[in-house]
């Protein structure tokens, strides 16, 4: 047998309503529960993902507005010590973890076959698995509060206060073991975007044709491969430490409790540009729809994009330099963390620039993405001010670093992703969002964030510590803490009006067509919603901005979307080389099933027998997971995996 | 553009290089292979911030069992190299061999590693140098346990006749799992059982 054998030459086409049914019987998933947890279908997971991720932003809010009414004013008794430790470090690793990375994934998972121009991500199955593992790493360590012994840590888990010593009940190995779990659906997340990036992709689509997101998504998921790690030794460490009685951060037996801290931020930084370059990848390829012009240097974003995430792995210590650590080693790390605001600052001036030479268009997704720039100047600064050591041994514990750490975290990511919301929600449902409760949104959103998060920075100054579940009178702390309270019950007030915007536009909202932006990349060639299949036939791209060719002039040859290739037997997309995207494999994708469910569950098992110390229980899972994964890894001939010419 | 139609032919399926499960496990081995950059991070900090006692507390660790363990997983990883070769071929005894043959050294390298262990003076708990002596030949250990058992898959698979000339990409990302697992094995032999006798104590 040769490879000759399993060539074709594939069909050509233009779309025709034969074509189209039988793509969308070969493509559909099942109505019902069925088809819910059996779907591959990556705009299904998308929407999965958003609307998990949406739910655990609600739950951590809760609990932010719970510990804000509890700090409205001094010597208040709202909750006890323990419980304000829970509601604090549940707040921290549900928007940090659950929510934050998810909802990037979310809009990611939905939209990169539509942007490149494939019928699907390169890793169907892994995709609803790294989706059902989220979910049910976030009920684990939700159930947490079914006992009230929820992770009293802080997101960070500092020994010695986490270690079995001073904290003997089940809290922390809720943490440890649901780190652990996420951590799962995180690094196949990642192998799946950075496969898809390089090999799932429509003729033509070389890499410096990808929309922004494109990079900025695939530099956050292939730091994830190298940095998640880091956390799960981290906490594997530690909780053998608590289980076995090892020694890795005591420090009566030559344990070092300063390695966790060295292991947890070098996973930590990367996280927080993890968490925040997809974001601003939506912003690049937002402003310039709104604009009504392509993005003022693209080249100089996508590889700032890059050097920011090269940086972010060399600036770990600036979040221990209170710690003791040599001076030398202090002042290297002070340098690298200033360092990045080189490549920031060139995103900032290309967004400046997009706005200023451009004829903006005002409308809601605008709006966020703008109020996104303000947000990420004045972080960007305290940061600076933070990455700067004598002015952070002052800073250190302060609610200076709160204030920090919200306007980098809700500024970069909650504003752009509201924004895409408002942005994709069209693309995802057919129907546009209300443009007049969007501004209510937007600017009940904007004014609640600084008028909470603002005064944190002086309340630092101050010398107020944060973690604090609360404090004495007369400190001069008062009216700033009411005031922060105040703002951050109508920011939430302002995430309540995204909330009734999608519930009543999605039954009402005016009908969106296929472009009602305007817009220039190639989920916009689609009918909205998409089809199960995505495209008809698949389109070959000539330009960076496929849909905006005849206006810019700027296309290299003619960028085809009615006319392509078919590539209907069976679920298939074009496999093509990383640099150029020219086809070089018909990949054969896998159909619905249940396998990733089955193997997500497994694992549940698994870890929920760790917990409780049911080794029967965690056994069983491990087998079963086991034979999950035999089942899912059995060469399939349908997905062209035999010596089978039957299937070609 | 007419990429399309300049492509004459198209191979279809999971193919080598061009097979998606090529790429997913190159970047899912590069993930694991940094676990062991890290534990190694750690096992050098302990070493470093051990000031009032040699390091290891127990002198340098006897080679007797991880010499032949080296040669067991080098032997594994050849056979599969071998396996994912011949596979292209369209006789499939020599590569079904071979996968037997990696197999079977990779339980011989799991007993040596766990006699080992039972050979050691100290337990889990006894010093921070015991802990993560373990820890990291227990994940390597662990590892290694998974290479067998998808190595066991595969020969099955293979000598059921799922697998020809063209189509044998399941051989080929288990051989690469194997590369790791000798390479990380490599680094690790290096890490806690050469430097030791290299005077770093």
């Amino acid at each position: 047998m040769a490879v000759a054998e399993f060539e074709r030459i594939p069909e050509v086409a233009g779309p025709s309503p034969n074509l189209e049914e039988k793509l969308h019987s070969m493509w559909v998933s099942e109505p019902g529960l069925k088809g819910w947890l059996t779907t591959v279908d990556h705009k299904e997971i998308g929407i999965m993902y958003l609307v998990t991720a949406f739910a655990f932003l609600t739950a951590g809010g809760i609990e932010a507005l719970l510990m804000r009414l509890q700090l409205i004013g001094p010597d208040r008794h709202l909750l006890t010590p323990e419980q304000y430790n829970q509601l604090f470090s549940m707040h921290g690793n549900t928007m940090i973890f659950w929510y934050a990375l998810p909802v990037l994934s979310g809009f990611s998972n939905y939209l990169w076959p539509l942007l490149l121009g494939a019928r699907d991500m390169a890793f169907p199955r892994v995709n609803a698995f790294s989706y059902w593992v989220f979910l049910f790493s976030g009920l684990f360590i939700y159930s947490s509060f079914l006992v009230g012994a929820s992770p009293n840590d802080g997101w960070f888990n500092y020994p010695p206060y986490a270690s079995r010593e001073y904290n003997g009940g089940i809290n922390i190995d809720f943490y440890l073991l649901g780190q652990l779990f996420f951590g799962i659906s995180t690094t196949a997340g990642a192998v799946n975007f950075v496969v898809t990036t390089l090999r799932t992709r429509c003729p033509g689509m070389s890499i410096n044709r990808f929309p922004i997101v494109i990079w900025g998504t695939l530099t956050a998921n292939a730091a994830n491969l190298f940095s998640v790690p880091v956390l799960s030794v981290a906490c594997l460490l530690l909780w053998f430490d608590r289980q076995f009685g090892t020694h890795f951060f005591n420090a009566q037996e030559g344990g070092q409790p300063l390695l966790w801290q060295h292991l947890f931020w070098m996973f930590g930084h990367p996280w927080v540009y993890t968490i925040v370059l997809p974001a601003m990848g939506i912003v690049s390829d937002g402003i310039p729809i709104f604009c009504r012009r392509p993005l003022v240097g693209y080249t100089a974003v996508a590889l700032s994009t890059v050097v920011t995430m090269f940086i972010g792995f060399g600036v770990w210590v600036h979040h221990m330099f209170a710690t003791g650590l040599p001076v030398l080693g202090l002042a290297f790390f002070g340098a690298s963390s200033i360092l990045i605001s080189l490549p920031s600052g060139v995103q900032v001036f290309s967004w400046l620039a997009t706005i200023w030479t451009g004829r903006p268009v005002f409308k809601t997704p605008f709006l966020f993405f703008a109020g996104f720039v303000v947000l990420f100047v004045i972080g960007g600064v305290s940061g600076f001010a933070t990455g700067s050591v004598p002015a952070d041994w002052q800073f250190t514990d302060t609610y200076w670093v709160v204030a920090h750490i919200h306007y980098v975290l809700i500024g970069i990511n909650l504003f752009p992703v509201v924004g895409a919301v408002y942005l994709w929600f069209p693309k995802m449902t057919g129907r546009m969002l209300n443009e007049r409760l969007g501004r209510w949104n937007f600017w009940t959103m904007f004014i609640g964030f600084n008028l909470g998060f603002f005064p944190m920075h002086i309340t630092g100054l101050l010398g107020m510590p944060r973690r604090v579940y609360t404090y004495q009178d007369g400190m001069g702390w008062d009216w700033l803490n009411l005031i922060t309270t105040v703002g951050s019950f109508v920011l939430a007030i302002g995430i309540l009006l995204l909330f009734v915007n999608v519930l009543v536009s999605r039954k009402r909202g005016a009908i969106a067509g296929p472009n009602p932006w305007d817009a220039p990349t190639l989920e916009w060639s689609t009918p909205s919603p998409p089809p199960p299949y995505n495209f008809a036939v698949i389109p070959s791209v000539a330009s960076r901005h496929p849909l905006w060719d005849e206006r810019l002039q700027e296309a290299d040859g003619k960028t085809l979307l009615d006319r392509g290739a078919v590539l209907d037997h069976g679920h298939e997309t074009f496999g093509v080389t990383p640099m150029d995207g020219v086809p070089d494999v018909i990949l054969k994708m896998p159909e619905d099933t249940y396998v990733p469910v089955a193997t997500a569950f497994a694992i549940a098992v698994f870890f929920a027998g760790l917990l409780v110390h049911l080794w029967v229980l965690a056994g069983a899972g491990l087998s079963l997971m086991l034979l999950a994964l035999l089942w899912w890894m059995w060469p399939s001939g349908d997905a062209g995996q035999t010596e089978d010419p039957a299937h070609v | 553009m007419s990429d399309v139609m300049r492509t004459p032919a198209l191979a279809s399926g999971s193919i080598g290089v061009r097979a998606s499960g090529w790429w997913g496990a190159i970047f899912f081995v590069m993930s694991e292979a940094s676990i062991f950059a890290y534990l190694f991070f750690a096992y050098f900090y302990y070493a470093v911030h051990n000031e009032y006692r040699p390091w290891p507390p127990y002198g340098p660790p006897s080679l007797t069992f991880p010499i032949p363990e080296t040669v067991l997983i080098f032997v594994a990883a050849a056979a599969m190299l071998f396996a994912d070769r011949r596979a292209s071929i369209a006789v499939a005894l020599p590569s079904v061999l071979a996968q037997l043959v990696a197999v079977l050294c990779g339980a011989g390298f799991i007993v040596l590693g766990l006699v080992d262990w039972a050979d050691k003076p100290f337990t889990l708990s006894s010093t921070a140098y015991a802990s993560i002596y373990y820890v990291i030949t227990g994940i390597h250990l662990t590892h290694v346990v998974v290479g067998v058992l998808m190595g066991a898959a595969v020969t099955v698979w293979s000598a059921l006749g799922y697998f020809g000339p063209v189509r044998h990409v399941h051989v080929t990302i288990t051989a690469i799992y194997w590369y790791f697992l000798a390479a990380s094995w490599a680094a690790l032999f290096f890490a806690l059982y050469v430097t030791p006798y290299l005077g770093n104590g």
